[in-house]
């Protein structure tokens, strides 16, 4: 490890955070400021928070003699996106109690609610934990939300798969009280969190960075595993689960002008039976522990220590660690990383619905009011809610008796209905927060997206697209949010007004997108879009994809793997 | 008036006949300020202290003093019935006569009995009540206690304002208790409006000769009053127009406050002021206030009218010279000279009734109301005229040179079927912007200021635009590197659009220029949050600060404020000095009497 002098700064801090204290206390409470003392801001991730200000305002306020509008994301860690109706409910009105009235449905499978003051965070966060949920570790150098497919097709299975996603989200949440004890006037939840301040997995340092781990099942690539630094891939046999392929160092984001920061996507290393599967996770963690860059956070991935060390040298320490070797990978095939919507029926009799939510935003517009018809669906629902990888909801496990009324619901508050009629482009699409509150965005995303779509769903309709799910995906920054470079059509902002524009990822979130075109505006986006999207209708091969046809017409080479994602 | 000599050319533009017509449309007291005006020029890029004669008061001193001894008794609260008792005095000197001023904060009723002549100055506070200074002599007139005064002879002079009901009633009582003691009034008590000067100095000029001495030779006075404007003073009369050079509204999106900072250039003016001193502003009032009484009266918009010698159209007169947003009794009074019919009368001396009348009326209402024939004349002279609304300064001269800052907040409000409006603060948010002039003076605040040693700490206690006068303290003093620490407590409904000047609290904070700065924002929780609720909150500090001679400031609304911070001070006391109620009322009264607890409440 590098001499203390070259640690970043936030490895300080969480240094002698006392296992994520800092002065959390103090800043909180401190009425002259919105915002917390600048360590805290650090710390206030793990606990799942992140300031931000109202970008919109900053100038204005500044004027105003006034500090920025400072408010907070809080991220409710849901693993493998499973809510149940009382959460639910208790989100939506918490959302309206002291966020912006609205509820962020997450790449991530999480609720966010945005726009909490500082002096209603500990409202907020024992409102969830009244209902069972929390949000330590939503952020923060820690393992994140464990991702689940959604899976409606399957219920048992997606049980199965469920199952192990809690197992592993439990084991690896951090064990330290100082979530309990400044949130909670140090009331334990009921759930089952230890409660001394040790942290056996990660030490009082924690990771060097973010971790990310999710799970899919076959033909199912919803979670986009591979773009996780654990990506676990359910093996079905004879309808059971008996394990998982495990693939490890994916990862989205880089920062333009760095070429040495590259998106990339997870390698696979082998099979692991179910009961083995939280051991192996913890073993990978362990080893980016202590092999990780704790000096440069924009290397500090496990992406990055992988590629430093080589996949073997990797392999081969974790094989020592667990005191086994991992088998062989075993055969599976991904067909979609998209959403099945609509209604589906499995084998028990109960019904699935899954509804697109536009930009992950559950909230009321004029026409749409689907803030309020899940708030009455959730009021006597005896299933569950799950929440996509794609920002979208799952009304799970309908019991058939419920099916006309939930439709009715939905109807009657414009959620279905004719003028729903959406081109699978748009279904298939994603957006992160970007402006105007988050802080890394260089342009919009979730507020733009659905404008520039309709401009572009023209020329899909023109060319009889309508039907074709084309993966398109937007961000305000290259981090990745919105998993971009997986997107057959990629949209990075780079500044207000101009994106980047890459192609030729695939549909199932097994390749990597490449950089087209730089720095269009939305006319430039469009007339590059019009004669790809002309020639596809035009010269595709049967069931041939967007992302595919690209790259079989040179438009752009495919990306084989991270670290020639720039080539 | 002759032209210059050739040695004395003036420049171009300034030639004769351009004089002539720029004076022509000067009223006589006009050309006087003027020429005091050049004369002060003069005098200041010269020294001045060549032509400028000595101080007025020596001559005095030297010459023996005639006539009976005379007391001018002054009762003030923010120091003009001082600067009158002041004025009097010299006026006294001149003449031969021996006087001095006393403030009734350090005089002993008891001295009474031994004075020849006494001259009142008093004004009126909120609803008829005497300022601190006064209290204790006033009480002690109204008492059993006082004993008769055969001998003495007096004259009053009452300061009020004309918009409240009980005006000038601290000199009334006065006037009333000392003629029941049996003393005898040499002049009618003159009771003045907002704008005293001229009436204070007619009073003056009426009470002296009973009292003998020989008038102070014409020459003499003349020179100086042409004196008076060497440090330039600007009125209502004579004010300064200042360019905005800033403007911005203080309040976040959202709020249901509306407040603006305002910038203005004093730039070549001459004119200063001290933290805690006032800038009343001159406003216009609103075209659709003037269409709404035009319309009620249908007069013609053009129709000429006379005005203190002028004629103008009175439409014109309206705008810039009457008062229309506001209603006082006077205004109903002489209104009721032209309605024939009973009500109106009924209501005029109806205390109770007229006050919920006045409330939230203005002159349209009236004339709508009780509506009767009127010439545009008639109108004119019934109405009051349009005064300059005063806004504590938020600047210091120290911080920001060339610069006088204000923080003003619209009065908006719906009333009888209207949309109302200030007439100043609205004058100011909706129809002054960056680069227009407006006519602005100072009013002194005599009391209200920093205290004279710089280590002594001060609590600065001010809810919403009352926070104004401690920006300028807390500038001044960072300034100055006064080492005394200051405390704010600052209050509003929300903190996230009403926290005025937030940044550079946080930065007055940072550097130590603030030493503890207290909020609180009444809406942003279930129950409603005051600063008396903070005072209670921090007694231990309030009462710590207290006995370590802290000075002790309130700025903000008179109704809501400056009762609620009086109690929970007293509470503080009781609480943290183990006082009685009763010792803990009589340690804040000291405090005021004091002057280490100063209110500018409005």
């Amino acid at each position: 490890m590098a001499d203390t002098q070259q640690l970043s700064e936030v490895e300080h801090v969480k240094d002698a955070s006392n296992y994520l204290r800092g002065t959390l206390r103090e800043s909180v409470q401190n009425p002259i400021t919105g915002a917390l003392y600048p360590d805290d801001t650090h710390l206030i991730k793990f606990h799942g928070s992140y300031q931000q200000t109202d970008r919109d305002l900053d100038s204005e306020r500044k004027r105003q003699k006034l500090e920025p509008l400072y408010s907070f994301m809080i991220r409710v860690r849901v693993p493998g996106g499973v809510a149940t109706p009382e959460q639910w409910l208790r989100m939506d009105e918490l959302a309206d109690t002291y966020a912006n009235g609205t509820l962020k449905l997450t790449t991530r499978q999480t609720f966010q609610l945005h726009g909490v003051l500082k002096r209603n965070l500990t409202d907020t966060i024992r409102g969830f934990n009244e209902v069972l949920m929390d949000s330590i570790a939503g952020c923060g150098d820690v393992n994140r939300n464990v991702m689940c497919g959604v899976n409606p097709a399957e219920s048992r299975l997606h049980a199965q798969v469920y199952e192990v996603s809690r197992q592993i989200s439990a084991h690896l949440t951090p064990r330290t009280t100082a979530y309990w004890e400044l949130w909670l006037n140090g009331e334990q939840h009921l759930s089952t969190e230890p409660t001394q301040d040790e942290e056996p997995i990660y030490g009082k340092t924690y990771l060097p960075r973010k971790f990310k781990i999710a799970l899919a099942l076959p033909p199912y690539n919803d979670t986009d595993v591979f773009a996780n630094d654990i990506g676990l891939v359910g093996i079905e046999q004879n309808g059971e689960l008996v394990g998982f392929n495990v693939a490890v160092g994916g990862g989205m984001g880089m920062t333009f002008g760095m070429p040495d920061t590259y998106p990339r996507l997870a390698d696979l290393i082998g099979f692991v039976p179910t009961d083995k599967v939280v051991d192996v996770c913890e073993q990978v963690v362990t080893i980016q522990r202590d092999w990780g860059n704790r000096q440069n956070r924009k290397f500090s991935r496990l992406k990055y220590t992988l590629d430093k060390v080589g996949l073997e040298a990797f392999r081969a320490e974790l094989h020592q660690r667990l005191g086994y070797e991992l088998a062989e990978a075993r055969p599976f095939r991904f067909e979609t990383s998209s959403d099945a919507f609509g209604w589906t029926q499995s084998a028990d009799g109960k019904y699935h619905l899954t509804l697109y939510v536009e930009g992950g935003r559950v909230q009321n517009t004029e026409s749409v009011q689907l803030k309020t018809a899940m708030r009455e669906i959730a009021a006597f629902h005896t299933g569950e809610f799950r929440l996509t990888g794609n920002q979208n909801v799952v009304i799970a496990n309908i019991a058939p008796e419920h099916r006309a009324r939930i439709e009715a619901v939905l109807m009657q508050h414009g959620v279905l209905g004719p003028a729903q009629q959406r081109t699978a482009l748009r279904l298939g699409s994603l957006a992160c927060v970007a402006l105007n509150t988050c802080s890394l965005a260089f342009a919009e995303a979730e507020r733009y997206l659905p404008q520039l779509l309709d401009r572009v769903d023209a020329v899909i309709r023109a060319n009889g697209l309508a039907n074709e799910g084309i993966l398109i995906r937007m961000t305000g920054c290259p981090n990745g949010c919105a998993r971009p470079y997986l997107g057959e059509i990629g949209l990075v902002g780079r500044a207000v007004g101009r994106y980047n524009l890459y192609l030729g990822a695939d549909h199932g979130g097994q390749r990597l997108n490449k950089l087209y075109r730089e720095m269009l505006d939305e006319d430039g986006i469009v007339q590059e879009l019009t004669p790809l999207l002309e020639a596809y209708a035009q010269h595709r091969l049967p069931s041939e994809r967007f992302g595919d046809f690209v790259i079989r017409q040179g438009y752009v080479a495919a990306t084989t793997h991270g670290q020639n994602f720039h080539a | 008036m002759s032209t210059p000599s050739t040695d004395q050319r003036l420049p171009i533009g300034f030639d004769d006949t351009t004089l002539q017509q720029l004076a022509g449309n000067l009223s006589e007291q006009q050309l006087l300020w003027l020429s005091g005006y050049f004369y002060g020029r003069y005098a200041a890029t010269n020294g001045g202290s060549q032509l400028a004669p000595a101080p007025a008061a020596a001559p005095a001193e030297a010459a023996p003093a005639a006539g009976p001894r005379i007391t001018v008794l002054y009762g003030s609260q923010t120091g003009n019935s001082k600067r009158v008792a002041l004025q009097a005095v010299e006026a006294a000197k001149q003449r031969g006569l021996s006087a001095t001023a006393r403030d009734m904060n350090d005089y002993q009723p008891r001295e009474l009995k031994g004075e020849q002549v006494v001259l009142v100055v008093v004004s009126t506070q909120g609803e008829g009540e005497p300022p601190v200074a006064a209290e204790e002599l006033h009480q002690f007139l109204t008492s059993a206690r006082a004993s008769k005064l055969p001998e003495l002879r007096y004259a009053v002079l009452a300061l009020g304002d004309r918009s409240y009901l009980q005006f000038c009633q601290t000199g009334k009582e006065f006037d009333e208790r000392l003629a029941a003691l049996g003393a005898q009034c040499m002049v009618p008590r003159v009771d003045c409006d907002v704008e005293y000067h001229a009436e204070a100095a007619q009073w003056i000029a009426s009470v002296l000769p009973a009292l003998g001495g020989a008038a102070a030779p014409a020459a003499a006075s003349v020179k100086a009053e042409a004196l008076a404007p060497a440090v330039i003073e600007y009125s209502r009369q004579f004010p300064l127009t200042a360019s905005v050079l800033e403007k911005i509204q203080l309040n976040g999106r959202g709020s249901e406050k509306e407040t603006y900072h305002l910038e203005l250039s004093l730039a070549d003016s001459g004119l200063q002021y001290e933290p805690g001193d006032a800038l009343s502003v001159v406003p216009t009032n609103s075209a659709a206030l003037v269409e709404e009484v035009l319309r009620a009266t249908q007069l013609e918009a053009t129709a000429p009218v006379q005005l203190k010698g002028e004629t103008l159209p009175l439409a014109t007169a309206l705008t810039e010279r009457l008062e229309l947003s506001t209603l006082s009794r006077d205004v109903l009074e002489r209104y009721a000279q032209h309605q024939p019919k009973a009500a109106l009368h009924e209501l005029t001396t109806a205390t109770d009734r007229l006050q919920s009348y006045l409330y939230g009326r203005d002159a349209a209402d009236l004339l709508v109301d009780y509506p009767v024939e009127l010439s545009a004349q008639q109108l004119v002279d019934t109405l009051r005229p349009l005064p300059a609304r005063a806004y504590s300064i938020s600047s210091s001269l120290l911080a920001h040179p060339d610069e006088v800052h204000l923080t003003v907040g619209a009065v908006r409000y719906e009333a009888y079927g209207r949309q109302k409006q200030g007439a100043c603060s609205c004058y100011l948010a909706d129809r002054i912007g960056i680069g227009d002039d407006v006519r602005v003076f100072v009013e002194r605040n005599e009391y209200f200021k920093l205290p004279l040693n710089p280590s002594t700490d001060i609590i600065m206690v001010g809810a919403g635009t009352g926070v104004a006068p401690f920006r300028a303290f807390v500038e001044e003093r960072a300034e100055l590197g006064a080492d005394g620490r200051n405390w704010l407590v600052f209050g509003n409904p929300h903190f996230t659009t009403d926290f005025l000047y937030q940044t550079e609290w946080q930065q007055h904070l940072k550097r130590g220029t603030l030493s503890k700065l207290n909020v609180a924002f009444s809406r942003d929780q279930k129950e409603k949050i005051y600063v008396h609720n903070r005072l209670l909150e921090y007694a231990r500090d309030v009462y710590d600060w207290l006995e370590n001679g802290a000075h002790f400031y309130v700025c903000g609304d008179k109704q809501r404020l400056a009762a609620t911070v009086h109690k929970a001070l007293v509470s503080v006391v009781q609480m943290e000095g183990g006082a009685t109620l009763e010792e803990a009322e009589a340690y804040v009264r000291n405090l005021k009497k004091q002057r280490r607890y100063l209110e500018d409440v409005y």
